[in-house]
């Protein structure tokens, strides 16, 4: 696990390029497509961080490969060479997991006649209402972190805890750069 | 010597069936290896055990239950006798394997904690060395700290003495505990597998918590990761807790990003002109020292605003005169600092530089 400074230096980087590349294909945008650009370009930059060593990471990219107008601005941060690289594996990856998923909706669909009485937890077993609560909080869990819904118990937490610190790291940045950019414009 | 004879004594009071004179036969011809092997250091002890399991399997668990009992159990003697006092063992042992990987974890990062200087980093940290916790993991039994080693030791056997306490009987089950004992102490960097009395020792409840306790020790993580998790008992709070962490971090992204763009009409921030701006709370905060060593990447990528210099030409040749008193033009500012970058190259990098310096 790389120090934390490492992280943000990093991700600082690469989203400074990805918005002068932003910029530079486009001017004179409103706030609310300044505001998408912003958060792209920096979710793009956490993410490609991690070089696709994270099932998150993957799947965050392939979603913002998957819309046409964010397509080659994804293209242009992660640079031409990476690109290929994780867009081959968000590939196999998305393939693997879309046949994952119809499988496990055909499953339940056939166990879902029996299982319709007992989707309301009974009252009469504290485990079994624990054991509802969880998995509720798990499918929440799921559908947060980016790419969950693939994912297995074990590997979801592991994804959670990389994602979490992912995250504080692009909001410790994002805020120095707010601050700072907001005193330089006052001052 | 004492536990030793003991311990023989007491093998061949509870062993009728075995046949008394072969059993305190194999029992005396036993004695002096277990001596070799206690003799043998103690903190090897994956090493002593491939050698015990060298052994037959069905004396080898024998061995293993007494004199490795009398060895590190701390438990006094009438524990190696009685039997059934032996069912208390894994409970104890349950906390104490836990206490000890937790303290080992807690004890790496404290001592990060202790190391870093700076109050904001101690958490990334800590949390950075959790993540090295889980990840050697599976190479934890292979530690030299006598922490770890001594109850996963107590484990292994305890394990063993559970699995034959539920194969007293024929042979042939004794020897597929064994085989099991013995591919869980190859396997046992991955298995952490506690047999408790009454429960089944079939590979699939094996596996199956194998991976709730790996599913356990990860919440662990998580729970010290996330604020105020560590007094919440039970997964569905704890998750709760870590739902609400995320979806708030998500949402500061979203505000943070809105902000930034409320802040500069055209989306490139010129991180020179967040130099040479003075400001105190650039200081403070932690943002020069992440942004400094980005400072000569800039030079490359600025190259590729080209195209945008003849607009603004005019604008950069009047910005050396305007000085920092000038805070109307908020649109041009950047543009311009960035821009005399550009222009005047030699000069302005060299201005550039030597304010960087000063910061």
């Amino acid at each position: 696990m790389r120090p934390p400074s490492l992280l943000k230096q990093e991700f600082l980087k690469k989203w400074i390029m990805g918005l002068q590349r932003c910029s530079s294909t486009k001017k004179n945008m409103n706030i609310l497509e300044r505001k998408k650009a912003i958060k792209l370009s920096a979710d793009v930059a956490m993410a490609s961080s991690r070089n696709g060593t994270t099932c998150w990471s993957r799947a965050l990219i392939a979603n913002a490969s998957k819309d046409g107008n964010d397509k080659h601005l994804v293209e242009q941060i992660l640079g031409p060479e990476s690109e290929r690289l994780i867009v081959k594996k968000v590939s196999i990856g998305a393939l693997v997991c879309n046949k994952r998923i119809r499988s496990k909706k055909i499953l339940k669909r056939s166990c879902g006649i029996r299982r319709t009485r007992k989707c309301v937890p009974q009252v009469a077993l504290a485990s079994s209402i624990a054991k509802w609560l969880v998995r509720k909080r798990t499918q929440v869990l799921k559908s947060l972190i980016p790419g969950g819904e693939f994912m297995n118990e074990v590997c979801l937490i592991k994804e959670t805890l990389d994602y979490i610190i992912s995250l504080r790291a692009q909001v410790d940045v994002m805020r120095s750069l707010a601050s700072a950019s907001e005193q330089v414009n006052h001052s | 010597m004492e536990p030793n004879a003991g311990t023989t004594e007491a093998r061949s009071n509870r062993t009728p069936s075995e046949g008394d004179e072969v059993a305190a036969l194999e029992s005396l011809q036993f004695t002096d290896e277990i001596h070799r092997l206690i003799s043998a250091p103690p903190t090897d002890n994956a090493s002593s055990f491939t050698a015990l399991l060298e052994l037959r399997a069905p004396q080898a668990i024998q061995l293993l239950h007494s004199p490795e009992s009398a060895k590190l159990i701390a438990a006094p003697a009438p524990n190696v006798e009685d039997f059934k006092g032996s069912f208390h063992f894994p409970s104890n042992n349950g906390l104490i394997e836990r206490a000890a990987r937790f303290s080992v974890v807690s004890a790496e990062g404290n001592n990060n904690n202790n190391k870093s200087n700076s109050p904001e980093t101690t958490s990334n940290n800590s949390s950075a060395n959790l993540l090295k916790a889980v990840k050697s993991e599976p190479a934890e039994t292979e530690s030299s700290q006598p922490l770890v080693s001594v109850p996963t030791v107590e484990k292994r056997s305890i394990k063993r003495k559970d699995r034959e306490k539920k194969v007293k009987g024929s042979t042939k089950k004794r020897k597929t505990a064994a085989y099991e004992s013995s591919e869980d102490a190859e396997k046992l960097p991955y298995v952490h597998v506690r047999a408790r009395r009454g429960q089944a020792t079939d590979s699939h409840s094996l596996a199956e918590r194998a991976r709730r306790e790996k599913i356990n020790a990860r919440m662990k993580l998580l729970q010290e990761l996330v604020p105020g998790c560590n007094k919440i008992s039970g997964t569905a709070l704890v998750l709760d807790e870590i739902i609400n962490h995320v979806q708030s971090l998500q949402r500061q992204v979203e505000f943070l990003s809105m902000r930034l763009a409320a802040v500069n009409p055209r989306i490139d921030f010129n991180l020179d002109s967040i130099f040479t701006a003075e400001s105190g709370s650039l200081m403070e905060s932690n943002f020069p020292s992440m942004v400094m060593p980005l400072m000569w990447p800039e030079v490359q990528v600025n190259g590729s605003r080209q195209q945008y210099q003849q607009q603004w030409h005019f604008d950069a040749l009047q910005q050396p005169a305007r000085g920092r008193e000038e805070v109307c033009n908020n649109y041009i500012t950047p543009e311009n600092s960035l821009l005399s970058y550009d222009s005047s190259a030699n000069s302005a990098t060299l201005h550039s530089n030597q304010l960087k310096m000063e910061l």
